[in-house]
């Protein structure tokens, strides 16, 4: 028996072997809910972006800054707790989620349906649009971006979904982050970049030979959270509206999207009965 | 083909290498040829993110180097396991050890930290994930380099200390080690430059290492072209300067397993 | 633990496992192929030629593979998969040439010598009394090298190519399954390892009649 062939068994063998030992693991149960968690730590661990600005990005330092952290802040000084960032990429934001290392996620997360399967989300704490990124002079309309065209996008992002539904047989070249499907774009290995609006600001910045083209569709992003959390839930979303309701969360929009928000919380006629004393809706 | 004859007929040594003053002066042309022609990249937002990338590359450095030390130390426990153990323990570390060089490490990475704390109900950081995770493949490597070192040790220094009296523990910790460590050295050093391009995998579990520095100032203000470059060139630095090192221990040493 | 989710994405799982099986197995060749030119190059008496070569190789292994693969990409201007051949490639012909090198240098001059007293030519020599020997020499680091190639084929998916480790990373933002997703990949490449450790060894047996 060739010495070399017995030697590689081991490695199958102990692959299977560790295999079966944590195929019989059970995953631990949920504990602990996350507000009582809080106000026991004295810690608010708030998944936000660093690759995303101006919803999250870095500052010459290396801290956080951004829409979304400065979000998780004012609800932390609600909370009356302490907030640490922790960075969350579309990778890896469920997992975080979901092994207890980040509390909540403010940052760029649609609340797909199917993402609901596994997490839950607030209220949508903002909205933004879905569009593309093209060439100057090029065809400004998304639908005809169909083959042979090529669009980038980033892996893991729910504009695939969203093009997808307007140009069902798009060709799609998935990238790891949004400056590498730029620096396609620019070197015409793609036709365009599907991405949301408030992510062409950078690389408008320098290169005005690139143009936006027609909204797709309203984008929103909601916080998400962990499953079958209602209180902590709740809070998160009656804190979101007091911040309106208050005019912080207009101020902090203002800041980072030099503009004032053009979209409602909670409904367009108005904030959930309850929140700050209002009882009904309709001007009440 | 009577060049052909000549060179195989000759032992070759070392390369030869013509005059350092020359090699210098044309790398330096080159250089001062490539400055020329990025000139126009956007270098000023490499200079205002500077301190960040600096960051980043001690990052780098810390993760690299104390994962090559941990690993040494473990490496050293599989190597001794593999050579002195009894079967059961010789074929688990074989097995740890080729599991390991079989996978790509960004799968090592990524099981330790998304894999892992769900089955152990723990909670990892990044930073400590990546530093286990890289020590884990790091272990794997050096195992083999720490049994190379101490096979490459001749065994009548053992037998010699054996006959003088000596016995096991002290015979391994002060005949063959200290020897075996100075055989591999050059090995080692590899090893170094190995583990540190692997840290820049890291990336993925959100640890800001120098190319991930590199990659958020990209996002934030997109410059490919200046920025990817500066990647390039601060990698090529340190590898550079550690293969040198190299050289100096062993000038006829290769990175081969 | 939910593995049948895993095998809804089977098809998925199969196109990336397509994917990297390709590239790597032509990137193998590839490699080979110019390291080991690069290689010989060296062992030749040119000086110029050898201080080419050492230059060449001394570049490629200290950069690192994804900034090879960006500036194949993206200023060279080569397709995705192309550009992610080249890069693989080019990157690992500088450790194999440096093997291959290693390996000739290794066998000790009296082989040739005696070759050259039985009455042999150059040519001769060379492929009957070198080349096995060289060729046994070699073949443990190169089955690292090759095994590299198959580790490193996952860079390929930073410009859009949707192989293993790419599929792996879909499946586990889509289902959040990111352990079972991982277990399958890494079981995967084990295998394709062990495929080439097992195709060396027997290589390396058959040389055995020299």
């Amino acid at each position: 028996m060739n010495v070399r062939k017995a030697l590689k068994r081991p490695t199958l063998l102990a692959c299977l072997c560790a295999l079966a030992v944590v195929a019989c693991m059970v995953p631990r149960a949920q504990a602990e809910n996350t507000l009582d968690k809080i106000k026991r730590t004295g810690v608010f661990l708030a998944g936000v972006r660093y690759d995303f600005p101006p919803v999250g990005t870095v500052d010459g330092s290396g801290n956080p800054v951004g829409f979304g952290p400065d979000l998780a802040k004012a609800i932390a000084d609600k909370l009356g707790a302490k907030v640490q960032y922790v960075q969350s990429t579309s990778a890896n934001r469920a997992p975080l989620l979901l092994n207890n290392q980040i509390d909540a996620e403010i940052g760029i997360t649609t609340p797909f349906q199917s993402r609901e399967q596994t997490a839950d989300f607030t209220i949508p704490y903002a909205w933004d649009s879905t569009t593309i990124l093209v060439h100057k002079g090029d065809d400004l309309d998304p639908t005809h971006y169909g083959p042979p065209k090529k669009v980038a996008t980033t892996q893991g992002s729910g504009n695939v979904t969203v093009f997808k539904r307007i140009v069902p047989d798009a060709d799609f070249v998935l990238f790891q982050e949004y400056p590498d499907a730029f620096a396609a774009l620019l070197n015409h290995k793609v036709n365009a970049v599907v991405l949301n609006r408030a992510a062409t600001a950078v690389v408008l910045k320098s290169n005005p030979d690139l143009a936006v083209g027609k909204d797709i569709n309203r984008d929103v992003w909601a916080i998400m959270i962990r499953q079958d959390d209602s209180k902590w839930r709740n809070f998160l979303n009656w804190t979101l509206q007091e911040l309106w309701a208050s005019g912080d969360y207009q101020k902090i929009y203002v800041k980072w999207f030099n503009e004032q928000p053009w979209f409602p919380m909670w409904s367009q006629y108005g904030l959930q009965p309850g929140i700050g004393g209002a009882l009904s809706c309709c001007g009440n | 083909m009577s060049g052909a004859r000549q060179s195989i007929r000759q032992p070759i040594q070392q390369s030869t290498r013509g005059p350092v003053s020359l090699r210098a002066g044309v790398w330096l042309a080159l250089a001062l040829i490539g400055a020329w022609l990025v000139r126009n990249f956007h270098w000023d937002v490499v200079w205002r993110a500077a301190p960040f990338l600096l960051r980043g590359l001690e990052v780098s450095w810390e993760l690299a180097i104390l994962s090559v030390l941990i690993g040494l130390l473990t490496g050293t426990l599989l190597a001794a396991a593999r050579l002195y153990g009894v079967v059961g323990i010789r074929h688990a570390a074989i097995a740890y050890i080729e599991l390991i060089r079989s996978t790509p490490q960004i799968m090592i990475i990524f099981w330790v930290y998304f894999g892992v704390p769900p089955l152990t109900g723990t909670v990892l950081n990044p930073w400590p994930a990546a530093l286990i995770a890289l020590s884990l493949i790091a272990s794997a490597y050096l195992a083999e380099v720490v049994r190379a070192g101490l096979l490459s040790v001749p065994a009548v220094h053992r037998e010699s200390a054996y006959a003088a009296g000596l016995r096991g523990a002290t015979i391994f910790l002060h005949i063959v080690l200290p020897q075996a460590l100075r055989n591999m050295l050059p090995a080692l050093i590899a090893h170094i430059i190995m583990i540190f391009k692997v840290t820049s995998l890291v990336y993925l579990i959100g640890v800001i290492d120098f190319f991930r520095a590199a990659m958020l100032v990209n996002n934030r203000d997109f410059a490919p072209y200046a920025i990817y470059l500066t990647v390039a060139l601060v990698y090529f630095g340190c590898n550079f300067v550690l293969s040198t090192l190299i050289r100096r221990f062993d000038p006829r040493y290769t990175l081969s397993a | 633990m939910d593995w049948p989710v895993i095998w809804q994405y089977r098809a998925a799982i199969l196109q990336g496992l397509a994917y990297t099986v390709v590239i790597s197995a032509l990137a193998i060749v590839g490699s080979f192929l110019f390291g080991t030119l690069l290689g010989y190059l060296r062992l030749t008496r040119h000086a110029l030629l050898t201080e080419v070569v050492n230059g060449y190789v001394e570049i490629v292994r200290n950069t690192p593979l994804i900034v090879k693969l960006f500036f194949l990409y993206y200023i060279a201007g080569l397709d995705a998969f192309p550009s992610g051949l080249v890069a693989l490639i080019v990157h690992q012909s500088g450790y194999i040439s440096d093997v291959i090198t290693a390996g000739f240098r290794s066998i000790s001059p009296e082989q040739a010598e005696s070759g050259y007293a039985l009455g042999l030519s150059g040519r001769q020599v060379f492929v009957f009394a070198l080349l096995p020997q060289a060729a046994r020499l070699t073949i443990p680091p190169l089955t690292s090298q090759f095994i590299e190639v198959v580790k490193n084929s996952a860079v390929v998916m930073f410009v859009g190519v949707q192989e293993l480790t790419f599929e792996t990373q879909e499946i586990s933002q889509a289902t959040l399954r990111s352990f079972e997703a991982a277990t399958v990949a890494t079981l995967l490449y084990v295998t394709l390892t062990s495929v080439i450790v097992g195709g060396m060894t027997s290589l390396g047996r058959r040389l055995r009649w020299a």
